[in-house]
Order: C-alpha cells, then sequence, then structure tokens
C-alpha cells in the first residue's frame, strides 16, 4: 500500500515541471506547503479587504420643519397693518436631506383663503428664500398660485438644509379691496411643498 | 492601512447620515424608480418610507404626468396627458398609508408594461406622497389670514425599454448673455440628450484669462435630461469680469466615463 501511494506521490511530483529542480523529497514537500499556505495566505487577504457598500438616494424632511402642520399668521387690526406690507419670516420652513441634487415646488390647494362664505384670493400672498437659508439653489420670489412653481430649483444635495421663508403681502394688495373691507376671521388656506430630485 | 481608513471613513459617513438623515424626520428612498423590462411584462420596485419623528402622518399617494422645460424645470399635469406618460401603468395597494411614529414602511410599486409598448421609448411620471392634514393642523386663529404648511415627496418614474442603454449628450451651442440691468453677466449652454437613457450630468466651466493665466472655475451645474429633449443653462459669471477668456465646458455624465469637452473664446 505503501509503495503504490509512492509511486502515485513521485508520478505527481514528476507531472509538476516545476518540482524537478528539486532532488529530494523533503525540499519538494516543503515547497508544495509553502504554494498551498501562500495561496491561502493571498485568498484570506482578499476577503478582510472586501467591502460592499450599497448606497440608495434618500430623501428626508425633518419633523423641525414649520412645514409640518405648521401655521403662518397675518393679522390685520389697525389702519397702519392695511397700509403697510406685511412680511412674516418663517426660520425652518423646511429641512430636507437629500442625497441628490433637488429642487422645491409649493402650490397652494385652493384659490382662496376661506373664512365660511368669505373669500381672499391666495395671489394677496408672495414667498420667497430668506437668504438666512443654507437650502441653496435658484429662487425668485414667487405669487402664491394652486399651480405648482419652483421655490428653489438646482438645490445641492445636503443634510439636514434649512428653507427659511418670507410670507409677504404687499401693501398694494393689504390696501386692495382683495383684503380690505372683508367681514373680520379667520381666513385660511393649506400650501403643499414638493421636494423631489432634479 | 489605507483600506482599513477607508472603512473607517465610509463607516462613520453611513452612520452619520443613518443618524442625522434618518432619525428626526419622514424619509423615503429611493427618490427615483428606473423600472425595465419588456411589453407585457410586470414589473414591481419597493419604496421605503421611514418616520423617525414623534408625530403620525398619513400620505395619499398619487401620480401625475410632467416634462421638463427647456430651463430644467419639472412641470406636472394630470395623469395621462403626454405622449410619454406611463401613469396608467403604475399601481400600488394602498391609495392612503398611516405611517405612525418611529414606524417604517415599504411600499410596493408595480408597473404593467402593456403589451403594446414602445420598446425604443422612455416614459415617465411622477408618484407623490402627499402630507394630508389632520385636525391638530388647523389654525388656532381668531382673525386674519393664516396659511398651514404641509408637504409632500415626488418620486420620479420612468421606465426604460431592456434595450436602452445609450448614455449620451451633445453640446449644441456656447453663447455669452448679453450683460443684463444689473451689469450680471453669463454663459448660455444648450445641451441635447443624443442618447436613449435618462441623462444624470454635471456641467462645468472653466474660463483662462488670456493675458494674466488667471484661471476661474465655476460651481458645476447639475442636470437630468430624459432622451431627445433640450435644456438650457447658464453659468453665472463673477462680478466684474472683464477681458479676453478662454472658456472650456466639460460635460460629465453619470454612468459613463465619457466626458464631452466644448471650448469657446469670450471677449467680457
Amino acid at each position: 500500500m505503501k509503495n503504490i501511494l509512492k509511486t502515485y506521490l513521485q508520478r505527481f511530483q514528476e507531472s509538476l515541471f516545476l518540482l524537478l529542480p528539486f532532488k529530494s523529497s523533503t525540499l519538494r514537500v516543503l515547497f508544495i506547503s509553502a504554494l498551498i499556505l501562500t495561496t491561502s495566505f493571498a485568498k484570506a487577504q482578499e476577503v478582510a479587504t472586501k467591502v460592499n457598500i450599497t448606497l440608495a438616494d434618500v430623501l428626508s424632511i425633518d419633523s423641525e420643519s414649520a412645514a409640518n402642520g405648521g401655521a403662518v399668521d397675518f393679522r390685520y387690526e389697525t389702519v397702519s397693518d392695511y397700509n403697510s406690507q406685511k412680511t412674516a419670516t418663517v426660520p425652518k420652513s423646511l429641512v430636507v436631506t437629500f442625497s441628490k441634487a433637488f429642487d422645491v415646488k409649493v402650490r397652494a390647494n385652493g384659490e382662496y383663503f376661506e373664512n365660511g362664505i368669505n373669500q381672499i384670493p391666495i395671489n394677496v400672498i408672495t414667498i420667497q428664500r430668506n437668504e438666512s437659508s443654507t437650502l441653496m439653489g435658484k429662487s425668485t420670489p414667487i405669487i402664491l398660485s394652486t399651480t405648482d412653481q419652483v421655490l428653489v430649483g438646482s438645490a445641492a444635495l445636503g443634510l439636514k438644509l434649512q428653507l427659511d421663508l418670507d410670507y409677504i403681502i404687499p401693501k398694494a394688495k393689504s390696501s386692495s379691496t382683495d383684503i380690505l373691507g372683508k367681514p373680520a376671521g379667520s381666513y385660511t388656506q393649506t400650501v403643499t411643498y414638493t421636494a423631489s430630485a432634479l | 492601512m489605507y483600506n482599513y481608513f477607508k472603512f473607517v471613513l465610509t463607516f462613520i459617513f453611513i452612520q452619520g447620515f443613518a443618524l442625522v438623515g434618518f432619525s428626526q424626520g419622514v424619509s423615503m428612498s429611493p427618490t427615483r424608480l428606473f423600472f425595465t423590462g419588456n411589453p407585457g411584462e410586470t414589473v414591481t420596485q419597493n419604496v421605503v418610507i421611514h418616520n423617525g419623528s414623534a408625530n403620525d402622518y398619513i400620505f395619499n399617494i398619487n401620480v401625475k404626468d410632467w416634462n421638463r422645460e427647456e430651463d430644467g424645470t419639472k412641470v406636472y399635469f394630470e395623469p395621462g396627458i403626454l405622449k410619454q406618460t406611463n401613469s396608467a401603468w403604475i399601481s400600488t395597494l394602498e391609495k392612503n398609508i398611516n405611517l405612525p411614529a418611529k414606524s417604517t414602511q415599504e411600499v410596493l410599486v408595480t408597473m404593467k408594461i402593456p403589451a403594446n409598448a414602445s420598446t425604443v421609448e422612455m416614459t415617465n411620471s411622477m408618484l407623490f406622497f402627499t402630507q394630508i392634514g389632520k385636525q391638530k393642523d388647523e389654525l388656532k386663529l381668531d382673525k386674519g389670514i393664516g396659511i398651514i404648511a404641509l408637504f409632500e415627496f415626488g418620486l420620479h418614474v420612468y421606465y426604460t425599454p431592456a434595450a436602452s442603454n445609450s448614455v449620451s449628450v451633445d453640446i449644441i451651442s456656447i453663447e455669452a448673455t448679453p450683460k443684463q440691468v444689473d451689469n450680471s453677466q453669463a454663459v448660455a449652454i444648450r445641451l441635447f440628450n443624443d442618447g436613449s437613457v435618462v441623462n444624470d450630468a454635471a456641467v462645468e466651466l472653466e474660463l483662462t484669462n488670456m493675458d494674466s493665466g488667471e484661471e476661474i472655475k465655476l460651481t458645476p451645474i447639475n442636470l437630468s435630461m430624459m432622451p431627445g429633449t433640450y435644456q438650457n443653462i447658464t453659468h453665472k459669471l463673477p462680478e466684474n469680469i472683464k477681458g479676453k477668456y478662454a472658456g472650456v465646458i466639460i460635460v460629465k455624465m453619470a454612468g459613463s466615463n465619457d466626458l464631452r469637452v466644448g471650448e469657446k473664446s469670450f471677449e467680457f
């Protein structure tokens, strides 16, 4: 049995051209062992350094955003209220995290601020990005309407980007019959801010 | 050592993103869905919505058509109006989802590709997750004008025919725009997506003063284009720029190592 194994081992060794220079069988065994160990070690190194990273796009709107059931109030109680421009600045109107470039649009969900049967057209409001915002991008003041309008375009990706907004009612609107002369009361409307990838 | 360093940095980044991005608000992933398949097939993808806040939310799921104007602005339309719409192919199991505080939901989006769908043309639509106001969101205002603000996620939905894979864009023109009233100046670049898939690209503009050799690198502008569409972008120039400049436009396209390079001399 031992002889048969020895014959097979010899043939195997002879078939390995590389082993011919090694005359002693001890040297040949050492060489084969070294080869196996080297290969195993190399494989072990490969596995240890292989890191798979799977990144998915993500969009997040923080709960600290004012656009989260938040409210903006304008009060008209004196003559000077009607005879001046009013601005309500809402810090953190939106706090957005986006892993891609994106834009923010806004629309009103109805044509009027409503108080029962009494109405004030929504176009009395102008919205603009306040300079204090960390959410940067193309932005121009927009007059509120039921159409989706770009509030901030081509905004760069980032974490916790803060959009501070100015809500403005110009004097031309507050001193017009759009607001002046309307019955006293609370006029409300909802607006929706939409964030989407570019 | 370098690999360990990279691993540690990546780990910190992912952990940081997870903590900051997911813990305190409502998040959605992915932000764009790319479906592919053959006419007649039904394909699905999951959208994950996570509410890390202490508030409960209700979202209405609805779909609209949209296209992009040449200045890059997305315009929404009622579903089924546009030629390249796939609004009617899209469905979800629920039209409204309740998202309690500290919860995660997966929304399965199914696309049934019609048997007669084009095998060469892309289609698109936008899936909206619109916050529905609740009783407590109502305004506590006795008199005056009040706005209640809500938010909405817009999820791009694209269908790319199985054989479409060409990523390409062509620079059509590079022009200095006339000086504006406020003395601001700009360079306008017109691009055309001559590939067969959505092209996400960054457009860079580098200016070199021909006399002094001074170099100006402007912030790249990101854009996304449907195949067969044009887009105009405008690089605003630094104030008081004056002299002769050599301009180089570099368009880097996502998903491709190809670049598009354009050159033009300017005198501002």
